[in-house]
């Protein structure tokens, strides 16, 4: 699956983009990325699957596209 | 992309939205965010980098129109937010509303304005004049 980061978050990690397989579930994966990039414990974020935001731990699929958002300032 | 873009929004552009006004339309609103020069320290805001996640953007900014339109029965909605550097005094946001009446035509803006600050993903990185940098935090809405 295709991971995402934007703003503040792309900075923390140092990419814009990651790509993941093997991952059956968003708490997998959450927990996969704090071990990876424990910069991101500390940040609020949102978490948006194939563009929705998802608040729970949903079920994951390769071809998903997973993104994490900082809050929101646009306009 | 139909509502981010990443060039200038012209008064060119701005006066061929004006002409959309038609005769059903007693009420034709606009809105334009400037890129403002705030003070921070003993600095200022120089420009401002918009990072979009443009596909959920797109998507987010239709059912919000689609959202005002059924809610508020207005005629038509025109959004256009700006994405990469907009200097100091550019428009970055722009939305405008054609309605019969204009009680409707403000309720729906006001509405477009706030759910797009609320719920768009885009994210503000402020340029300062000393050319140091910060990722703006949300404001109240």
């Amino acid at each position: 699956m295709k991971v995402l980061f934007y703003g503040k978050l792309k900075e923390i990690t140092g990419k814009k983009e990651i790509n993941l397989e093997k991952f059956k579930t968003l708490k997998e994966l959450r927990e996969f990325l704090f071990k990876h990039y424990p910069g991101l414990k500390k940040e609020v974020f949102f978490i948006a699957v194939n563009q929705e935001i998802v608040d729970k731990n949903i079920k994951l699929k390769d071809s998903d596209e997973v993104a994490l958002l900082p809050p929101i300032s646009g306009g | 992309m139909k509502y981010l873009i990443n060039k200038k929004i012209t008064k060119k552009f701005i006066y061929e939205v004006v002409d959309k006004q038609d005769d059903k339309s007693g009420s034709f609103i606009i809105f334009t965010g400037k890129v403002r020069k705030d003070k921070i320290g003993k600095n200022f805001v120089k420009e401002i980098i918009y990072e979009a996640y443009e596909k959920m953007a797109e998507k987010e900014i239709n059912k919000i129109i689609k959202k005002a339109k059924e809610k508020f029965k207005v005629r038509e909605i025109i959004v256009k937010h700006r994405t990469g550097k907009v200097k100091l005094g550019e428009i970055a946001f722009f939305v405008a509303v054609f309605s019969a009446h204009r009680k409707e035509g403000f309720s729906a803006i006001q509405f477009v304005i706030n759910e797009i600050k609320k719920k768009v993903p885009i994210w503000k990185k402020e340029i300062l004049s000393n050319k140091k940098y910060r990722w703006k935090e949300r404001e109240n809405v």
